[in-house]
């Protein structure tokens, strides 16, 4: 705790003193004498040590620091954003798979679709038959129930992982700053 | 390409101009000296601390926030060096640092620094030094390097209230100093 004189004399020093509070030193003043010697140590400490003269670094620290930095392999980039890239990406998928599930709920439609790339399927040589498996393998997927309840989970643990990469990547930030 | 601003010269070290790095280490290098040498209180140890700050800035340099001061940021990374490097020689600092309230007494300490000094200029540099860690960093960075009380708040990781305290304690300790070897009714 600070004495309320001496919080006076650093607001003196620091010119924060309002009116009443430098009435109030001037009061002190005149009741105390020997205050107006503290003020005048005060002074002479402040004006001392704004005149610290600045010790020069040692000669020649630039190049030897230079000297590492260059012989050093490692080239400083711009920082990418990771996080922000996997968030995006993570998200990106969450999204296809909403997608995925309002495919899956016009089914009636899909099952139109189907339909017709079954018969136009017909028209197309043997040779595009892997093709048509997999759009009726993809659309079997899509129009399954069971698509519901995987995007659902899907979604949750995007939101989790979203969520453990935005604190991990706090605490390692913070253990970076601790260290530097 | 001697008048760029520290944000300018971060921008052109990365994008790949290393050499521009030394812009940034002669703008601060003497300063970062000044409070490296109060910490360390010798010149070989301060000299280390010195290049290693900078090795650690240019390595971490793409983390540096521009909305940020690259002094503030630099300055912790200098104050982080220097309290690491002391710790792993002795446990006083850690003493010391524990708390802002705390008083300290330099009494004998004080005898000694006034018996070798000659004059009043030359006594009070020489008792900033002795006094505990954060005061005298207080003091240097607030006078020497000209951070406001918010910048070394940020630097020493302590609160701006805290951070005035220590600079209010240490000008009234230095002021009672001056009045009890009567150092005050010599000319201003």
């Amino acid at each position: 705790m600070i004495h309320p004189k001496d919080e006076l004399l650093n607001k003196y020093i620091d010119n924060e003193l309002d009116s009443n509070e430098l009435n109030e030193l001037n009061q002190l003043i005149l009741e105390k004498p020997e205050i107006s010697d503290e003020l005048r140590s005060m002074k002479i400490v402040e004006n001392t040590l704004k005149e610290i003269e600045i010790i020069s670094a040692p000669e020649g620290i630039t190049s030897k620091i230079m000297d590492v930095i260059n012989r050093s392999t490692k080239t400083i980039r711009k920082k990418v954003p990771y996080l922000f890239y996997s968030v995006v990406t993570f998200f990106s998928i969450g999204i296809l798979g909403l997608v995925g599930y309002a495919a899956s709920l016009s089914r009636g439609e899909s099952t139109a679709i189907t339909e017709t790339i079954n018969e136009a399927s017909k028209l197309i040589p043997k040779e595009n038959k892997i093709i048509d498996n997999s759009i009726g393998f993809l659309s079997a997927i899509f129009s399954s129930k069971d698509i519901y309840y995987i995007g659902i989970v899907l979604t949750l643990l995007l939101l989790i992982s979203a969520y453990i990469l935005i604190d991990s990547h706090k605490q390692i930030k913070n253990k970076i700053e601790h260290f530097s | 390409m001697k008048h760029l601003t520290d944000n300018e010269i971060i921008e052109s070290v990365l994008r790949g101009n290393k050499g521009d790095y030394s812009l940034l280490i002669d703008r601060y290098k003497d300063k970062g000296f000044n409070l490296l040498k109060r910490i360390l209180k010798n010149e070989m140890d301060a000299e280390e601390a010195l290049q290693d700050s900078f090795l650690k800035a240019f390595n971490n340099i793409s983390s540096f926030r521009k909305e940020a001061q690259f002094s503030t940021w630099f300055y912790k990374i200098v104050f982080n060096t220097g309290l690491s490097i002391h710790a792993s020689k002795k446990r006083k600092l850690e003493q010391e640092m524990i708390s802002i309230d705390e008083t300290f007494d330099i009494g004998e300490i004080d005898l000694n620094v006034y018996a070798s000094t000659e004059n009043r200029t030359e006594y009070l540099l020489n008792i900033v030094d002795k006094l505990p860690i954060r005061n005298a960093l207080v003091i240097i960075l607030f006078y020497i390097d000209g951070l406001s009380l918010n910048e070394i708040s940020k630097v020493l990781d302590i609160s701006l209230v805290n951070t005035k305290v220590l600079l209010h304690r240490s000008r009234i300790v230095l002021k009672d100093l001056l009045i009890k070897h009567n150092y005050h009714k010599e000319y201003l």
